[in-house]
């Protein structure tokens, strides 16, 4: 193994210690930041200082935020009767950038993995119920992922939120936009039949 | 995306399947949890690490999955499943037990003599549910106000029960009840109708067997419990 100066060392170990990225990547972004104008380096250096120490959680939704409450939990003029819930803040800003809802979010900080020993309690439920129980809204949108984990969480979730007698939706599942039938699976063709709408 | 797939001849095959969360990949989909299908994969001749080309459903189980009580004691299944799996050592008998559980995907009501039938066959194809007609003490034959010794695990004759320590009292109901379950099919099983205190003993007896045999921590079954135990 090449021998680096120990701040060299450090910083390989600080980088591969991140979700995708091995000793080889680690060493290419290192190289790059000390070949880059130190400007550069000190504004990404900031940049990261900033996002630690300004973006926290919602603390109605779990969103991020640079405030007490998020941008859409502060906006009147979205839906607060209809909450959409999902995994994680990265969801929010996929349907966000979808365009097409106006309700209020919940984020659930991931999802039931019982293979993981994930369970509801180390899931933000607890927040959600008892949210649900002080605003009642008109609706609840479980927009989980469509796979085993995301299908058990809504399980889970439509159980608990069907007992406070509120009206519970599922995100449909089926085939994606400008696919066509012979390239999808059988699980997705069989939910896009279940699942079907009315003309 | 690393995936562990259980296989009836060559055990549990770890692989890795590139490209499979892609929007246009042919696996996409494919290798969810429980997921019954036909393979085609390259061994590496270097790490047990092979790579999965191709995966075809052929069931997928929709109904084992389509109940919270069923997802959980499925997910608890396909965990034990997957430790008793060595390497690539046939596993014909696990694999089958499984497939045969998820084709009869119980109800509700039966998910816990489902469990007990599953995890007793389990314990049995591991070679370490104890010997039924004999003492593990003396040899002797067992008769009535049998206990099970939890150190070395066994069954415990009434004249060896004073000198075993760590012992749970086992009723006769019990005996027949595990008795009854070693000799008929899963679906007569599904239609016992247990006491609540021969579902906790079972279970106790059971879990503790199942715990010992997996040498590991079975993650999944406290989500079982919860739900079982109408945590929600």
């Amino acid at each position: 193994m090449a021998q680096y100066p120990a701040e060299m060392q450090n910083a390989m170990d600080a980088l591969t210690a991140l979700p995708g990225i091995g000793p080889r990547s680690a060493q290419r972004i290192l190289f790059y930041l000390l070949r880059n104008s130190e400007v550069d380096t000190r504004r990404l250096i900031h940049s990261l200082g900033e996002l630690k120490s300004r973006i926290r959680f919602c603390s109605i939704c779990g969103n991020l935020t640079t405030h007490d409450s998020c941008r859409i939990c502060r906006d009147q003029y979205r839906d607060h009767g209809l909450i959409c819930v999902v995994e994680d803040p990265k969801d929010v800003i996929a349907l966000e950038a979808a365009g097409s809802y106006r309700g209020v979010y919940h984020v659930l900080m991931g999802k039931i993995i019982p293979l993981d020993e994930l369970g509801p309690d180390d899931l933000r439920i607890k927040e959600l119920m008892n949210r649900v129980k002080d605003i009642v809204p008109d609706e609840v949108i479980i927009a989980t992922g469509s796979d085993i984990d995301g299908e058990t969480t809504a399980l889970y979730l439509a159980r608990a939120l069907k007992s406070l007698e509120i009206k519970v939706t599922r995100i449909a599942t089926g085939i994606p936009v400008g696919s066509s039938l012979d390239f999808m699976d059988p699980a997705t063709l069989a939910r896009a039949i279940n699942g079907r709408q009315e003309y | 995306m690393l995936v562990n797939i259980l296989t009836s001849d060559s055990g549990l095959l770890k692989t890795i399947a590139k490209g499979s969360r892609r929007l246009k990949s042919p696996l996409r989909g494919k290798l969810e949890l429980l997921n019954y299908g036909a393979l085609v994969y390259y061994p590496s001749r270097t790490s047990d690490l092979h790579i999965l080309s191709q995966f075809d459903i052929i069931n997928s189980f929709p109904e084992a999955l389509n109940t919270l009580e069923r997802s959980a004691f499925f997910h608890y299944l396909a965990e034990l499943s997957s430790l008793a799996a060595y390497g690539e050592e046939g596993s014909g008998a696990l694999f089958n037990l499984l497939l045969q559980m998820l084709g009869d995907a119980p109800d509700i009501d039966a998910i816990i003599p489902a469990r007990l039938w599953f995890e007793i066959r389990y314990l049995h194809l591991l070679g370490v549910f104890p010997s039924f007609d004999r003492c593990s003490h003396c040899g002797g034959p067992l008769g009535d106000g049998v206990k099970f010794a939890l150190k070395k695990p066994g069954w415990i004759c009434a004249r060896c029960r004073g000198q075993v320590s760590d012992t749970i009292d086992i009723e006769p109901g019990v005996m027949a009840i595990i008795s009854y379950i070693l000799r008929n099919s899963l679906n007569q099983v599904m239609k016992l109708k247990l006491s609540r205190r021969q579902s906790a003993l079972l279970d106790r007896l059971l879990s503790y067997l199942v715990d010992t045999a997996a040498h590991k921590k079975i993650k999944s079954k406290r989500f079982l419990n919860h739900i079982l135990g109408g945590g929600i």
